[in-house]
Order: structure tokens, then sequence, then C-alpha cells
């Protein structure tokens, strides 16, 4: 065995131990070595191996259509229309997640008003374990933290009036109940923190507990109200609509038409293809016929308990046979991916050539 | 109903009919939505790797843009430098496009190795959650009783399951039969049985195939053709 | 016998084309296993922060059947109040996790304009998760689902939704659902959905080609309710019709009456293909 082959073998081998390990080792053993906790991301660690080679389709597609383009080869055409699907499909799907996250940062700005509220009143109700992290190492003093809050609040606010203003919505009467919905949230909030500024903020009262819960509430029903409204804009933008024409026009109907040919095609090889010949084939037919009419409204018709019979068909002695097909198929599996494991399966995928 | 919607409805009949005129015979209107076709389905997938998976679950925490910086100064969680372990299998990753270099190629199995190893080494605790409880369920009692008397309907079921089980999984065993052995003589039993599974399944395969045709035909008949009168203002 | 099979085409277009056209249809069959899906989706509890868990896994290939049975399923756990998170294994069902929650609740909004569903509150879409039964166990094993999901597909925190705020572990998934056609997926639930004390109470939506298989895991109680293709899906319509008469299913019923009728014209191709052949061998042997 060469270098290259006995790497290629151990990082085989290498990748699989990790679960081997981790499915034999006693849960309580994985517990004390850390593993528990830590084993969501050591398995997303491997997926995203698997995950890097979102390119190689791509890279594929566009070398190999890419060439009968550009040296015109027979069919070049089809290459051509299969391309700008493709980079279509690329740039409007990008563009929307890119509108999106635009959208997702611009509400968490005010998500941060309730999350921030409920982050002083817990550290300041568990002094000796807030969650907050300070890289200073000591949180601010209460005082300072809810001064913090009462102006970001205020900016955000402004900000928000000021888009309001610039003109979301469609017009519509349900747009037209969620400014509402905004406008009166924001009142409650504006009112809110003028309470707040007027209260001494030195100790962490039950009456300021109360305060800070009401801008938490307040800030959620804003934030929920504004999160509509944009959500809504931002679907009324050209890059939606092509995601639409894209996914819902091109991509959908046509791959249902394409698997719909399968249903004609199973019309003919039923009139072409299916002779009753024999013992076996007979009871072949008899069994498709009562799960056929047992599943269709005019089964009843012909014997009022096809339904019945074709549950108790399916249920046992297709079940008993399924269950022998698939205890094979499984040891089958089984086999395969151990040797997949040792790298026994397929020297192609495992030599260093 | 919005433009985009309507243009989805419109396009999505041309292009139903052009993928039907196969059934005629292969044709130019065909193969162009083919292309089509294999061209959106090709882009969609990448994008939401990176979208869906990629981004939020690895690159964000590694970048620590999961921790929100409170107006304060303070911050909802301290950073875990261990995320940007995440750095290693990426570059692992990357070995997959060494496959286009002709000298680096091998080390594109490297990837490959690590994948399959670790989908094996799942695969076998697959096989036991899933093969477990199948064969504890086959153990069935052949004499039920229940609620103070005998099942007879059932325990005739149970009977018929197990029969057919072992002769179903006799007729696999394919090492085991000599010349004139029980098992040897027995093993064609397995064979009818099987064939009312078939049956079964060509039944059900049937009304597979069937629904996506009636699922179109509704399509055409109902949605486009009202959308085409939509469009042409009824005068179609 | 020389004959074209163009003419079996358009007999079969022509004989699903005909009720769907006249709008004619019928009660569907009953079905057993929708029927028993239909009471575990019912008798299903949930306290504040539990919540379902849809896998919607199919594409257009196969929306004809799966498309119809995601819509009854989710309906239900609409009307019950239940939260849903739907996460796909199919990159190719990207669009239907956002067109097919909001046709549903579009249907109840106008039903009970009085209530409302809406995104974030009733369901929230966590998009295309690549991996397979590696990323199955590992949702499984982490202790807080709603950091681990990290973020839905329009961006926004999981954490931001306060149904979803608090997924702590497996535990608080109450109901996992699986639409799909795809054995290969199907089968990555059952075997990785799971772990040392918890099992979910797990139904799935199946295309017909599958149903013989589904059945061996209904019988092995790791699966708890099935819907069988559109038959499935329509009686579970009805059902749903018995305990809320203002839910309707017209085109479901329609949809399953064609298919009826065209699975009627496959069994009488079959028995003509039969009558031709046996003519013909007859024929043969006269000669």
């Amino acid at each position: 065995m060469d270098s290259r082959t006995a790497l290629i073998r151990s990082f085989t081998f290498l990748g699989g131990i990790y679960f081997f390990f981790h499915f034999i080792v006693p849960e309580s053993a994985l517990e004390v070595i850390g593993i528990k906790d830590a084993h969501p991301g050591i398995s997303n660690g491997f997926i995203v191996i698997g995950a890097m080679a979102i390119g190689l389709g791509i890279i594929n597609l566009v070398i190999g259509h890419g060439s009968h383009v550009v040296f015109k080869r027979r069919g070049w055409t089809f290459s051509a229309v299969l391309l700008v699907s493709l980079v279509s499909t690329l740039g409007v799907t990008t563009a929307q997640w890119i509108r999106n996250r635009a959208v997702s940062s611009e509400l968490q700005r005010i998500y941060v008003i309730g999350e921030f509220s409920n982050r002083i009143l817990s550290d300041a109700s568990d002094v000796k374990n807030p969650k907050s992290f300070s890289p200073a190492g000591e949180l601010p003093k209460l005082e300072f933290r809810v001064h913090a809050l009462t102006k970001y609040v205020r900016e955000v606010l402004g900000e928000v009036e000021r888009a309001s203003i610039e003109g979301h919505g469609d017009g519509s009467q349900e747009s037209l109940t969620l400014r509402e919905e905004l406008h009166k949230n924001q009142i409650l909030l504006a009112a809110d923190l003028d309470r707040v500024e007027t209260v001494s903020w030195e100790n962490l009262s039950d009456s300021n507990k109360v305060l800070l819960e009401r801008v938490s509430q307040h800030a959620g029903g804003y934030a929920t109200a504004y999160s509509v409204i944009r959500r809504r804009d931002a679907e009324q933008g050209l890059i939606p609509q092509m995601y639409t024409v894209l996914y819902s026009g091109i991509f959908e109907n046509l791959g249902a038409a394409m698997f719909a040919l399968l249903g004609v095609y199973i019309a003919a090889a039923a009139f072409r293809a299916f002779r009753v010949r024999s013992m076996e084939s007979t009871l072949m037919m008899v069994a498709a016929l009562v799960v056929m009419l047992g599943q269709i409204s005019f089964g009843k018709w012909i014997y009022e308990d096809m339904p019945a019979l074709r549950q108790w068909l399916l249920e046992v002695p297709n079940s008993a046979v399924f269950r022998a097909i698939r205890f094979g198929a499984a040891v089958a599996g089984l086999m395969l991916a151990i040797r997949m494991w040792f790298s026994i399966e397929s020297k192609t995928s495992s030599e260093g050539r | 109903m919005a433009q985009s919607e309507l243009l989805s409805i419109i396009l999505g009949g041309i292009g139903t009919i052009a993928i039907f005129s196969f059934l005629i015979k292969e044709n130019y209107f065909y193969r162009i939505f083919e292309h089509m076709f294999i061209g959106v389905a090709a882009g969609i997938g990448p994008i939401l790797v990176l979208r869906d998976f990629l981004w939020p679950q690895i690159v964000e925490p590694m970048l620590g843009y999961t921790i929100t910086a409170y107006p304060d100064g303070t911050f909802s969680a301290e950073y875990q430098p261990l995320y940007f372990l995440y750095v290693f299998p990426m570059i692992l990753g990357m070995l997959y496009y060494s496959m286009y270099s002709r000298k680096h190629a091998w080390l594109s199995k490297i990837a490959i190795g690590v994948s399959l190893g670790a989908s094996g080494a799942l695969a076998i605790r697959g096989f036991f959650a899933e093969v477990i409880p199948q064969i504890a369920s086959s153990f069935k009692p052949i004499l039920v009783w229940r609620d103070g008397g005998f099942q007879a309907v059932e325990s005739v079921n149970n009977l018929l399951f197990v029969a057919i089980l072992f002769l179903v999984l006799n007729y696999f065993f394919f090492t085991l039969g000599r010349t004139g052995s029980v098992q040897s003589r027995t093993a064609s039993w397995g064979r009818p049985l099987l064939m009312v599974c078939f049956g079964a399944f060509f039944g059900s395969t049937v009304m597979a195939r069937l629904a996506l045709l009636v699922e179109r035909v509704q399509f055409i008949s109902r949605d486009w053709i009202s959308a085409i009168i939509n469009v042409t203002g009824g005068t179609f | 016998m020389r004959f074209s099979h163009r003419y079996v085409y358009l007999l079969m277009i022509a004989v699903v084309a005909i009720p769907i056209v006249f709008g004619f249809s019928t009660k569907p069959a009953r079905m057993i296993s929708a029927e028993r899906m239909y009471s575990v989706v019912e008798n299903v509890s949930i306290v504040e922060g539990d919540i379902a868990l849809v896998w919607l896994d199919f594409g257009p290939n196969t929306i004809a059947e799966n498309g119809a049975q995601a819509e009854v399923l989710l309906e239900h756990l609409f009307r019950r109040r239940i939260p849903v998170l739907l996460l796909s294994q199919y990159p190719l069902s990207e669009g239907l996790l956002k067109t097919i929650p909001r046709k549903v609740a579009d249907k109840l909004n106008i039903e009970m304009p009085e209530q409302e569903w809406k995104y974030g509150e009733s369901w929230i879409n966590g998009g295309y998760k690549p991996g397979s039964g590696n990323y199955i166990q590992s949702l499984v094993a982490s202790t807080d689902i709603s950091t681990f999901l990290g973020r839905d597909v329009l961006g926004m925190p999981i954490e931001h939704y306060p149904a979803f705020a608090k997924i702590t572990g497996v535990e608080k998934i109450k109901l996992v659902g699986e639409i799909t056609g795809l054995t290969g997926v199907f089968d990555t639930i059952i075997q990785f959905f799971q772990k040392k004390g918890y099992r979910p109470t797990f139904v799935h939506g199946c295309t017909s080609i599958t149903i013989p298989e589904a059945y061996i895991f209904l019988d092995s109680k790791q699966l708890h309710g099935l819907l069988e293709g559109i038959a499935g899906a329509a009686w579970y319509g009805e059902l749903l019709q018995r305990s809320f008469p203002q839910s309707s299913h017209k085109n479901l019923l329609l949809t399953n009456t064609a298919l009826g009728a065209a699975q009627i014209a496959i069994i009488l191709l079959i028995v003509a293909g039969n009558v031709v052949s046996l003519y013909s061998w007859s024929k043969r042997r006269r000669d």
C-alpha cells in the first residue's frame, strides 16, 4: 500500500471512529469526558465537510454546458438555456437571501430592546450569576444600563418613525391596522420611557421591575407589528416576484409535468405488459386489484368491505413479506457500511492514484 | 392575484404542455423546457446549504455574530473560541475541489473518505435503531387471549404473519440449502407470497403515478385556463 | 396487431379530465391508518413551549400526493394551535416550505376572521438542513434546539419567536411529522430521531409507492400514523370536516375521484390487454 492510499484509508477510518465510539460508549461516560454537550457541534463539523462540496455541481454544469455554448456544439442553444436558468436562480436566490438578512438586521435592532430589558432584569435579580458578558469584567451599574436602554430606545423609535413616514405598507386595510398597532405600542413605549427616566435606579425595587417588564412587553408588541409591516414590504419587491416565477412558475410546474408523464406510461404498460399467464402472476394481479379497488371510492360499489380487505392485505401478508425483504436489505446495508468504513468496499475511492 | 403569480401560472401551463408534447415525440419545444428545469433545479440547492446551514449554524457562531451587543457595551454571551475549530472541516471540505487538478486529484479522496467513514459508522447505529424494534415486533403471540376471551381473528392473523415471514426468509437463504432438506423443499413457497407483496406494490404504484397526472390535468383545466381568461379579459 | 400507445395516453388524460371538468366528486374510501393518524394528532397534548416538528421532504415530483397530505396535517395542527417548526432534508422543497403553510393559514384566516394564524406564532420555517442522519442525530442530542437551529429562512434568530424560543431539548417536540416520497429520508427519521428515553410520536405521509414499506413500521410501533397517498389525505380531510364542519376539501375530493376513475381505467386496460393477448394467441394457434 502506497503512502497516499494509507493516508486516505486512515482518514476514512478516523471519520467513522468518532460516531462508532459515540454509539457504543455509555452516555454517562460521554458526559464525564465532556463529549455529550459538544456532540452537536462535532457532528456539524462532519456535515461541514460534505457541505463544502456545494460548488461541485455548479462547476461541472458550467464546464460541461459552457463548452457547448463557447464552441457552438450541437444543441448549444439548450445548454445556453440551462446556463441562463442556473445563473438566474443562483442570482435571485442569493439576492432574496441578502434582502431578507438586511430586513432581519433592521428588525433585530428593535428586538434588542425587549431582550436587553429582560437581561437587565435577570442580571440585577441574580447578581452573582449574570447572563450578560462584559469585556471589562464587571457589569455596569444598573443606573448606567437603564440609561443606555432609554437612550437606545429613543434612537430606534426615531429611526422607525422616519422610515414609517417614508412610507412602508401597501395602503390596504390590513396594512393600516398594522400601522395603528405599531403606533399604539410606540405611544405605550414612549410613556414607559418617561416613567423610567423619572424614577431612581439605584436598586431594583419591585416597582422598577414592573416598569422594565412593561418596557419589554411593549417593545415586543412594537417589534412584532413593525416586523409584519417590513416583511410584507419585502415580499412586494421585484426579487421575490422573480423568485416566485422561477420556483413556482418554472421549477414546480415543469417538475410536476415531467413526473406526470409516468402516469400515462404506466397506463400503456398496464395494457401492453401485464399478462396473467401463471399462478404467480394471477396472485400478483389479485393483490394489485384488491389494493387498487380498496383505496378508491368506487371499490365499495363492487364489494362493501373492499377497503377492509385492502387493509388486511397490507397489514398481514404484505407486511410479513416486506419485513423479510427488509431484514435482508438491512443486513446487506450493515455489511456495506462496515466495508465502507474499513475502505474495502471500493478501491477507486480509497486508492491514492 | 399578484402579477408574479399570474405569470407563474401562465408560464407553468406553457411548460406543462411543452413537456406533455414529448408523448407525441421528442421535440425542440420539450427540450428547451427540460433544460430550463434542470438549470433552475441545480441552482436552488447550493444557496440553501449556505443560507440555512453553513451561515447560521457554522459561520455566524464562528465569527461571533450570534452574540448580541447591548447598548451599554455588554454582550448577550461570551465568545466561544472553540467554534473556530470549524475551520478544519472547512479546509478538509475544500479538498473536494482538488479533483479539477490532475496532479492533486487524489487529495479529494481524503474528503470523500472522511464523509464515507462517518456515514458508514452512523449507518451501523442506524441499523440497530431500525431493525431491533422490527425483530421484536415480529415475535407475535400465536394464541391471543385478551379481555377474558380468545381472540380468534387476531390469532390467525398473527400465525399467518409469522408463517409468511419465515417462509419468505427461508426463500432468501440461498447458502443453507441442501437438496432434499426441509429448508430446500419449502424454499419455493416464498415465491407466491412475494408475488402478493409485489402485487400490492404495483397497485400502490399505479395510484402514485396517476396522482401526478391528475394534479397536472387539474392545473391545466382549472388554474391555467382561468389565468388565460383573466389575461385575455374573457375573450379567449 | 399494431396499436399506437398514443390512444392509451389520450384515453387516460380524458378519463382524468372528465370528473375534474364536470366537478364530479364522490366520498373517499375509508382509510384506517389515516383514522389512526387523526386520533394521534388529536390526542397530542402540549403545554407552553412544546411544539410539533414537521419535515416537508418533497418537491414537485411528488407534490400531487405529499402536498395534499402536508395541507391536511398542518390544518389539523393549526386548528389545535400547536406551533409547528418546519424543516426539510430535501433542498428542492424550498418554495413549498413557504407556500403550503401560508395557504393553510390563509384558509383558516378566511374561515375564522376573528382569530389569526400567522408566521412566527403558528409556524416557522427553519429551511433546508443538509447532512441527513448526521444532522438529525445532532439535532436530537442538542440541549437547546432554538439556539442550535440559529435562524429561520428569513434570517431571524429562532429565539425571537416566543412560541419557539425555548425548545430546550428534543423532549419539547411532542409530534414529529414526515411528509415525503423518499424512503431514504423517511428511514433517517426512523433511525436517528430518537435517543435514550425518548422516542417521538411519529406520523408519516407517504406517496402510494412507499405504502407497502411503511406498514412494517406501523406494525412495530415505530410509526404511529400514516397517510397513504391522495386517498389517505382525502379521508383525513373528511375526518377534519366531521370535527370542523366549516373545513372544506372540495379540490381534494375532486382529485381523489379523478384518481379513482383513472384506476378503474387502468384495471380495464389490464383486462383489455389480456383479452387481446388471448385472442392473438388463439388466432395464432388456429392458423
